[in-house]
């Protein structure tokens, strides 16, 4: 029928990204930025933003250049196995990274909704719903977040509104007396918190022909706005408990927002409403990662001509695809489970560090590359 | 021909009557032919028709079978059989059969067979059949089929057909303003009252025969230049995959071509009115009506469709979106609210105000049962009334809402078996699904609002979140027939869509200029100024 072609509009591009890159780097990053630069972390986000810009570009230019996406141009480019090899490895990545969000997403929701509530069941339900989610593709998961931008933008600025009532501007600051090192560090962590724009080199596959520039500028003002949103929540933050509190807290826009007391209203505080806003924006993160691990896993293992993605019954996706996505969410429970319990984190953000980002920088560029000396 | 009636009402069902016979009677054939390869040829004789007649009628009852003379010699004998009730047996001047045999009771005997041939009786509505198997088909169809002495063919005569109720105001979809007319379970009724709404010759209404014993009619109604194709195409498919014993309503048909059936939501939107039936033929849509169902069904639809109703377009665009926003946030709180004060007061009480928290407890005092089975039981015992409401007759109807609501209400919070807090949380539920146009969309709700309470009773805010997510994902994950069940909240610049300003927000009509996704793409325009 006339609306079912597994493409998704500019706008759910714009909105889709939105959602992948407020939720990290708005609940984990202003903790570490004021860690390393207190109120310098300021400049961290705009350099860690310019950094991600540049990234986006050095993308786009691949993107145009790919005239498709990238595990298509990779069967072109590469050999069969080192196709394989690198689609597995950013499969692999992608589960690795959606455990980790299903970590921080479950831990958050742990700490704040439900603190009675073992880890491993909250994790279970979650992963059990973003696989339900995942189930629908590209367009189903477009569409969830196309329907709340407006909300969870409106709940978000609502936040900020009633949290500027509060700020002590002398808490704010001080500026320029962080060592360069500190804020490439905390620019660093903004440009990991940003490394789900990499997902646009897979874009071009969803987008009409023809939209491809289109697709990149709507996945530049998602990062812009992304970048705007998490500093404004980074100076609200530092307006409310000053650099040397926050930088003690694990979660402080939760914090924050179960310090504001409302008087004369129906309702007393909004945390547990405000933790929604967090809610959508991992299970979206969550949902991006697992959904490219699925994809990616299901492309280096089943390889070209076996896909199942194409396979549809009345009860949604084939039975290949519900395979690979089954063992896509199985690998990140046991990823979140690894982090929570055996406290792995600083060994994921050790591999992010050392090899993950650098490969994700790399590997676009090298790809293309070999595509174009064969050609 | 209904142009140029001062009144057109009557001479447009009269039409539809007329063409609706005759389809009616050729679908009937096909479907004869179909069931039997061999079929018995009329014969001249009147004896070995009659025979044939009524063996295949035997035992009965509601089939009359006359034997009459005709011709001014009375010399020409005749053999008329119809289906009690459906005929009239009066055979008044003003009935067609009346007037058919009153014109052959005064033919030259000789003359007959040259009248019936030539159709020369006065009547337009004459069919003739050359089987016997045909002529019962269309018998069947409600009208008389007369058999004449030395005639080798049947001819099936209409009259009134099959009793059925008259066009009423219908039950649901209410209006305030707008027409009260409702479909009745005369399919020939259904389409005429839309037909006399978009008087097009594009106007077409194409139709099915379903059910291998029911013959059941089954119209599809568009408008040529702005329906889809595709999905004309789809929804015949979808009716013809089943074979299926009887259509005894359009509700069979929706099931059986729903593709996502698991779906609390329905599909197919239904409508008891003509002009939401007429209004969707304009806007590309298709609108499903079977025979013996006032129901008519409506594709492509998707959740925009359900909140709307037919005087948001009568009213002022302020008074529209007002009632509109009105609508969507009774949809949520339908299915949410009761879920939201559970995760609430049992998991949440830090963001209530103490003297409000107070007032909950206090309000709960003596209560033996947890907030959870309270609020499930109350939510149980008012679907029971609304259950109890809608099957008895309309006065009791009334007052078992009266005494169920009121009486035993007031005595349970005074017995202590529920808090008054958990009643008003009931009853504002209520109150928000009763503000949702369509019954079956507002049954969704009604269903899922459970789902909610036993997640948000298990895991507070988390369960209730997770609860609407899955909602969500289900809800975005839905199409019918190709569109997305959110629109025009998601997809809006795939497809060349342009948004018609008629979701929460309906724009002034002027601003309306362009018609819904569901028209085709270059018939997307519905108004525009006319040049000076």
């Amino acid at each position: 029928m006339f609306a079912s072609n597994n493409k998704v509009s500019v706008r759910q591009v714009y909105r889709l990204f939105v959602f992948d890159l407020i939720g990290m780097s708005t609940l984990v990053l202003p903790s570490r930025l004021a860690f390393f630069s207190e109120g310098d972390g300021l400049w961290a986000i705009g350099l860690g933003g310019l950094l991600a810009a540049l990234y986006l570009l050095y993308l786009g230019k691949i993107v145009v250049g790919m005239k498709t996406d990238f595990a298509a141009y990779m069967e072109r480019a590469l050999p069969a196995w080192l196709m394989r090899a690198f689609l597995a490895f950013l499969g692999l990545h992608a589960v690795l990274t959606a455990g980790f969000g299903a970590y921080i997403f479950s831990d958050v929701m742990k700490r704040g909704l439900v603190p009675e509530e073992s880890f491993s069941l909250i994790l279970f339900l979650i992963i059990l719903v973003s696989a339900y989610a995942v189930h629908g593709g590209i367009e189903s998961r477009s569409r969830i977040y196309e329907v709340l931008f407006w909300v969870i933008g409106i709940g978000l600025l609502v936040m900020f509104v009633i949290a500027s009532f509060d700020l002590q501007w002398d808490y704010i600051g001080p500026f320029f007396e962080s060592s360069p090192a500190s804020v490439a560090k905390g620019a660093m962590l903004v440009f990991f918190c940003c490394m789900p724009i990499f997902a646009v080199i897979f874009f071009p596959a969803y987008v009409e022909a023809g939209k491809e520039k289109k697709m990149l500028g709507a996945v530049f003002s998602a990062l812009v706005t992304a970048i705007a949103v998490l500093a404004v929540m980074y100076f609200i933050l530092l307006g409310s408990f000053g650099g040397g509190a926050l930088k003690t807290m694990r979660y402080p826009a939760v914090t924050l927002m179960s310090n504001i007391h409302l008087s004369s209203s129906f309702l007393k505080r909004f945390d547990a409403f405000m933790l929604g806003i967090w809610f959508f924006t991992l299970f979206a993160l969550l949902n991006l990662f697992l959904f490219y691990g699925t994809e990616l896993l299901m492309r280096a293992f089943m390889g070209k001509g076996k896909q199942a993605d194409k396979e549809e019954t009345d009860l949604g996706a084939g039975r290949g695809r519900i395979f690979w996505l089954g063992g896509a969410s199985v690998l990140t429970f046991a990823a979140a489970e690894l982090f929570y319990l055996a406290d792995w984190s600083m060994v994921y953000l050790n591999y992010i560090c050392y090899v993950g980002m650098p490969l994700l920088v790399l590997l676009p560029g090298v790809v293309y590359a070999a595509g174009k000396v064969k050609k | 021909m209904y142009f140029s009636g001062k009144n057109g009402n009557p001479k447009v069902i009269e039409i539809a009557v007329c063409g609706y016979a005759c389809r009616q009677q050729k679908k009937c054939m096909q479907e004869t032919d179909r069931m039997s390869d061999a079929k018995t040829r009329i014969s001249t004789s009147l004896q070995v028709n009659m025979d044939a007649y009524q063996k295949l009628f035997s035992d009965c009852a509601d089939i009359k079978m006359r034997k009459m003379a005709l011709g001014q010699g009375r010399r020409r004998e005749c053999f008329v059989a119809y289906i009690e009730v459906s005929v009239s047996n009066m055979l008044l001047q003003t009935t067609a059969l009346g007037r058919a045999l009153s014109y052959l009771g005064e033919t030259e005997d000789a003359k007959i067979n040259e009248v019936l041939d030539k159709n020369a009786m006065g009547i337009s509505d004459v069919t003739p059949f050359m089987y016997i198997e045909d002529a019962a088909a269309g018998m069947l169809t409600g009208d008389a089929i007369l058999f004449v002495d030395g005639y080798d063919k049947a001819l099936k005569i209409a009259d009134k057909g099959y009793p059925g109720a008259m066009v009423q105001e219908p039950d649901s979809e209410k209006v305030i303003r707008g027409s009260k007319e409702g479909f009745t379970d005369s399919i020939k009724m259904n389409t005429a009252l839309i037909r006399k709404r978009v008087r097009s010759t594009r106007f077409k209404v194409k139709e099915i025969s379903q059910g291998l014993r029911s013959h059941t009619a089954v119209d599809l109604i568009y408008m040529e230049d702005l329906a889809q194709e595709s999905v004309i195409s789809e929804v015949e498919k979808r009716i013809e995959d089943y074979v299926i014993d009887g259509v005894l309503d359009s509700g069979v048909i929706e099931q059986l071509a729903e593709r996502k059936w698991y779906s609390p939501f329905p599909q197919f939107q239904t409508t008891q009115r003509p002009d939401r039936a007429a209004l969707a033929v304009l806007e590309g849509r298709v609108v499903v009506m079977s025979d013996n169902s006032p129901t008519a069904l409506i594709l492509p639809t998707d959740f925009n469709s359900f909140v709307k109703t037919s005087d948001d377009y009568y009213n002022r665009f302020e008074v529209a979106s007002f009632a509109r926003a009105l609508r969507f946030i009774a949809a949520f709180f339908a299915m949410s609210m009761p879920g939201l004060y559970l995760a609430v007061t049992n998991f949440h009480t830090q963001i209530l105000p103490t003297p409000l928290l107070l007032s909950f407890w206090e309000a709960r005092i003596g209560v033996p049962f947890p907030a959870a089975l309270e609020v499930i039981l109350m939510e149980l015992a008012f679907e029971l009334l609304r259950e109890a409401g809608v099957r008895l007759p309309g006065a009791m109807g009334n007052t078992i809402g009266i005494v169920g609501g009121l009486i035993i209400g007031q005595a349970a919070v005074d017995a202590n078996l529920v808090s008054p807090i958990v009643v008003i949380t009931v009853a504002f539920t209520a109150l928000c699904s009763f503000s949702i146009p369509n019954e079956e969309f507002a049954f969704a709700f009604r269903l899922l609002k459970f789902y909610i309470i036993v997640v948000s009773a298990w895991l507070g805010f988390f369960g209730f979140l997770l609860g609407l997510f899955t909602v969500l994902i289900h809800l975005s994950k839905l199409k019918s027939f190709g569109i997305p069940y959110l629109m025009p909240f998601v997809g809006a610049d795939l497809t060349g869509y342009k948004d018609q300003r008629d979701s929460i927000w309906r724009a002034p009509l002027r601003r309306m200029t362009h018609r819904p996704i569901y028209a085709r793409e270059e018939e997307r325009v519905k108004l525009r100024r006319k040049s000076r």
